[in-house]
């Protein structure tokens, strides 16, 4: 079976416990079902298959890569994709606010060092600077400006990023959209670009942006 | 002292808006504090609160920055949308004496309709148009939205669903307060509200 297979099976098992313990416990949240399904739809696949395809030709000029972030992973999927082209001693911690991304996070994937932490992106960054070769950020939008900078400046010198942003102003928990590439890519101040490239998303028209760097 | 508080974040209404219910208001409220929380002061004549940079949010979910510990506010808050004119005196629907609560508008076009019951479709049958509390006691609702609002705001279409699914106790005001114009049966009440509508002065 392969990955997203066994991460589509495992999703429906999720959505399957969300209803059978609906029908027992009326507080049982059932809009985490459609969450899901949103989390794993066509566009999300598309645009984290878009950022494996970039950061994969880079893996190889990381030294010695032991641990990579993953800030605002929702339910892992990256995770997912990113623990195809790296060994398995290579940590991927996911790092999100929402708690119940841990609870079914480990529900959709398991492995020994996929770990999912729950809390501030930025503090969790801070906390563990010399920690990561490798820190992704797929949510840039949902992130003030100056959060998203200072990962990038205090980070260790050497740890490549790999950040995404869109220019999809109409989602209400978009703070820090970009309007281009460019702003994108001007905005994180890089000291070296390896990667910038868009990936255009319909039907809903707007683009993502993906840019690696040092 | 009597807080008045408009919220206006982007440019869906104008310092105009801002300007014209404060005028409205006045008459009825002539000693009452007036703010407004916005991230565009020109052009308005009343004191401005900066939106809080950080957490930032968009629209309307910045009403809820209103009951933030850090808002600087002292007493009684009265909040009113922007998208309503005040027909006759609202006093006599809003009680000086029962702010220790919180207190919003009941949305009376939707009340005996099942399909705004739905569980699971998260609608509700308030409206938060205009809001009473004391300044400092609903600090809960900015905190627990401050816990998780990426997926909050997934989750619910406004404010008004996330006062109510996250059981964030509250009041109603008195029948009569609003007429929602967008809504039948018209009725005659203090305040016309334009909520749906493009409300132009």
């Amino acid at each position: 079976m392969s990955y997203k297979e066994n991460l589509y099976k495992n999703c429906i098992k999720a959505i399957e416990k969300i209803y059978t313990d609906s029908k027992y416990n009326s507080e049982i949240d059932l809009f985490r079902s459609f969450d899901i399904i949103n989390s794993v739809n066509a566009n999300q696949i598309a645009s984290k298959e878009h950022l494996t395809e970039a950061i994969v030709p880079v893996l190889s000029n990381i030294k010695k890569l032991k641990h990579a972030a993953i800030l605002g992973s929702w339910y892992g999927l990256l995770g997912v994709m990113l623990r195809e082209h790296v060994s398995d001693d290579v940590y991927i911690d996911n790092v999100d606010t929402d708690p119940e991304t841990k609870t079914i996070g480990q529900q959709l994937f398991r492995h020994d060092r996929t770990n999912f932490f729950v809390g501030d992106a930025v503090d969790h960054i801070l906390d563990r600077l010399k920690n990561y070769q490798l820190i992704i950020n797929t949510s840039c939008e949902h992130m003030e400006q100056e959060d998203v900078k200072l990962i990038t400046q205090a980070k260790d010198k050497n740890a490549v990023i790999c950040f995404q942003s869109n220019n999809y102003f109409s989602v209400d928990s978009h703070i820090n959209c970009s309007n281009s590439l460019d702003e994108f890519v001007k905005g994180l101040d890089l000291i070296e670009v390896m990667h910038a490239s868009v990936l255009e998303v319909k039907p809903e028209n707007y683009e993502r942006y993906t840019v690696i760097g040092i | 002292m009597l807080n008045i508080i408009f919220v206006k974040h982007g440019d869906k209404y104008s310092a105009e808006h801002v300007n014209t219910l404060h005028k409205q208001l006045l008459p009825y409220y002539p000693d009452a504090m007036y703010h407004c929380y916005t991230e565009s002061p020109d052009g308005i004549n009343i004191p401005v609160i900066p939106i809080f940079k950080k957490p930032s949010v968009r629209k309307w979910w910045n009403k809820l920055a209103m009951f933030s510990a850090d808002m600087p506010l002292e007493g009684q808050c009265l909040y009113f949308d922007l998208d309503m004119k005040i027909v006759s005196d609202p006093r006599r629907f809003i009680n000086l004496k029962s702010f220790k609560d919180l207190t919003i508008l009941e949305a009376y076009w939707k009340v005996g309709d099942p399909k705004y019951s739905i569980k699971h479709a998260y609608d509700v049958y308030i409206n938060s148009s205009v809001i009473t509390w004391e300044a400092g006691e609903q600090t809960h609702v900015w905190d627990h939205f401050c816990t998780n609002k990426d997926y909050f705001m997934r989750k619910y279409a406004g404010i008004d669903r996330f006062l109510v699914h996250e059981n964030i106790p509250h009041k109603i005001f008195p029948d009569g307060l609003i007429n929602s114009v967008g809504n039948l049966p018209n009725r005659t009440a203090a305040i016309d509200m334009y909520n749906g509508m493009t409300y132009e002065l």
